[in-house]
């Protein structure tokens, strides 16, 4: 259902938790993290659009994903810092969330790997479950350069899998610009090469995002095939933390214009927006308060992983 | 008991595992109506059905990727990667993900999977057709190791590995799949993790991988007629786990130890076995660890050369000759 001004509160959320979560880095309280600023709204719109009981798959640049698709934002902020109580026991960190409970399967920090395992799960999907999920597969258009990316799109053609693939075009890849890794117009063009339907929006108005997922996935849900979808964004932060931007601040400011949350918030009433700010604020503060009360994990716990990983093997 | 080849071995284990469990399923190339390049899954597509026995395009990473992707849902993939020298195209799935899964997520995802690969040292097949890596899969925490020597083993180990919660490789000797021996019909178990004394002796303890395992007991069976030297063979059917308490029992016994395996020698598992000999029973050691392997150097084609490139009964038993002036 659209509800604009709940997709105004969760990209705030993500804003704001990213923002507090930068200072943290700087403060050396963070290990390494790589923020979505600018790109909210594909998540937000994405997740909102999909059935709960519809898988993700998702990219490094992750916490917009996790906290749309549902993880709590305790358990989420408490991994980002490694600390006990996150969604892994702090073993996974930001670039490897997981929270199958959410039915967010994995983070691949290797970009392009996630399409062929999303292709699997949606396999398994029609396959073996024989349920009317989707599989919903988030990567950057720098990694429709890895041959993974290739590789997974050729067999979700072949094998007809409900696999909804969204390409977050923020024209980067790290720190170089389309004109170095892209040699066609479009990562649309790239679909078209497996017999894969395609198509572009602008990613970074949430209703539009919302619309064409929630469109898109009833196709694709009930006609098992896989989908395209190339949203344009913007990131509007570094690659990174300790890899300054390349871009000027003059580009940057410019790219500031498309940030979607202004966007969508000049839609909506003031007071309800005003309310809707204060509210995300005391709760970001709040979450990142809790996140750094909690301990982390006892250091006594490695030899006891490795003990783990050897009998956790076979099932009884 | 009835004697079957090493491959029907194989098949017999994949086809009653999905006659067993719905969850299991093969994907690889050209694995369905043409029975896989060596014919190992002959049969099943037949049996099966496309659902259950997907033919894939050559594309060794979404392979394995696909299978991560269906092992996180509960199924149980067996891939089959045409040679083990393709491995390195679908690495990054496999060690960088698959075996870290249930680890990563603090035991909430598994991907319970089934690599299987053949190596084909000693058919003329050139250097990038023949390689036997195993040591590359020994850093790879979360990820098993099978190299079964017999039939018997072959099924078993299948059998064991389809009961694994995390990924397994499963690497078959293709000089082995005509090799005959007693398999029982019906469901049984080879544990990970479990050396099998395959002769006993207690002159010189040779741990001997794979091929090199019937090797290693012709090269005994000449040395007890000739020499009356006792050799013991050890297999340890699973380099990852290993069975170190098997091997360093067996080296306390003897004082002897070879290593005869088809990988080459710098940082293969000779290397490993060695060392943990040397951390556990460097005392009981009567004479320096050899490794019987092959030279560092890509396998050559000629059939002459290759010959001579490969570890055999004659190379072991020279070998083993010389710890005995």
């Amino acid at each position: 259902m659209v509800d604009e001004l709940d997709f105004y509160r969760k990209m705030l959320t993500i804003r704001l938790l990213e923002t507090e979560l930068q200072k943290l880095c700087l403060a050396g309280l963070a290990g390494d993290l790589h923020f979505n600023k600018g790109q909210e709204a594909i998540s937000v719109g994405t997740c909102a659009a999909l059935a709960p009981e519809d898988y993700i798959v998702t990219h490094h640049r992750t916490i917009a994903q996790t906290y749309s698709k549902g993880t709590e934002l305790k358990p989420l902020v408490a991994e980002i810092l490694g600390r006990k109580g996150g969604t892994n026991n702090g073993l996974a960190g930001e670039m490897h969330f997981n929270n199958p409970a959410a039915r967010h399967l994995f983070s691949f920090q290797l970009v392009g790997t996630c399409v062929p395992v999303a292709a699997g799960v949606a396999w398994a999907v029609k396959n073996y479950l024989r349920e009317p999920q989707i599989v919903g597969c988030f990567f950057g258009d720098g990694s429709t350069s890895n041959a993974q990316f290739h590789e997974g799109l050729n067999i979700a053609s072949l094998k007809k899998l409900p696999l909804l693939l969204i390409c977050e075009n923020n024209g980067l890849a790290g720190n170089i610009r389309k004109a170095t890794y892209l040699p066609t117009d479009s990562v649309t063009e790239r679909a078209s090469a497996y017999g894969i339907e395609s198509c572009r929006i602008d990613g970074n108005d949430v209703l539009s995002v919302y619309k064409t997922v929630e469109e898109v996935s009833r196709k694709v849900r009930e006609e098992s095939h896989p989908y395209l979808i190339e949203m344009m964004t913007t990131r509007l932060c570094w690659h990174k933390q300790g890899q300054p931007d390349a871009r000027s601040d003059e580009e940057l400011q410019e790219l500031a214009k498309l940030d979607p949350i202004p966007r969508l918030g000049r839609r909506l009433a003031d007071r309800a927006r005003e309310r809707v700010e204060a509210e995300v604020n005391q709760e970001v503060q709040d979450v990142i308060r809790y996140g750094l009360s909690l301990k982390y994990p006892d250091e006594s716990v490695i030899p006891q992983l490795q003990a783990y990983l050897e009998t956790m093997a076979v099932k009884d | 008991m009835r004697e079957i080849t090493y491959l029907e071995a194989i098949n017999e284990a994949l086809r009653e595992a999905m006659e067993r469990e719905k969850k299991v399923f093969l994907m690889g190339e050209q694995i369905g109506a043409y029975g896989g390049a060596f014919k190992v899954t002959s049969g099943l597509l037949q049996k099966f059905g496309p659902e259950r026995v997907m033919d894939t395009p050559i594309s060794e990473a979404a392979i394995v990727g696909a299978a991560v992707g269906a092992s996180l849902l509960g199924l149980k993939p067996v891939a089959e990667i045409m040679y083990m020298d393709f491995m390195p195209l679908s690495m990054d799935q496999l060690v960088t993900h698959a075996a870290k899964l249930h680890y990563f997520s603090g035991g909430q995802l598994e991907a319970g999977m089934i690599l299987r690969t053949q190596y084909s040292l000693g058919r003329a097949h050139g250097a990038q057709h023949s390689g036997f890596l195993p040591a590359w899969f020994l850093q790879a925490p979360g990820l098993k190791v099978a190299v079964p020597s017999t039939p018997y083993d072959a099924k078993g180990l299948l059998n064991a590995a389809l009961k694994e919660r995390g990924p397994v490789l499963f690497v078959e000797g293709a000089m082995l799949y005509k090799s005959k021996g007693e398999v029982p019909e019906g469901y049984y178990e080879v544990p990970f993790g479990q050396a099998e004394v395959k002769r006993g002796g207690k002159d010189i303890t040779v741990v001997a991988i794979s091929r090199m395992v019937p090797e290693a007991l012709a090269t005994a069976e000449s040395l007890a007629s000739s020499k009356g030297i006792e050799v013991e063979v050890v297999d340890p059917r699973t380099i990852q786990p290993l069975d170190k308490k098997t091997i360093v029992d067996s080296v306390k016994k003897t004082g002897r130890l070879v290593v005869a395996s088809d990988d080459m020698k710098t940082g293969g598992v000779g290397a490993e076995i060695g060392a943990t000999v040397f951390e556990e029973a460097i005392d009981y050691l009567k004479a320096p660890l050899v490794r019987v392997c092959s030279p560092d150097i890509p396998v050559p084609f000629a059939p002459p050369l290759e010959r001579e490139y490969m570890p055999n009964a004659q190379k072991l038993e020279q070998a083993i000759e010389k710890l005995f002036p």
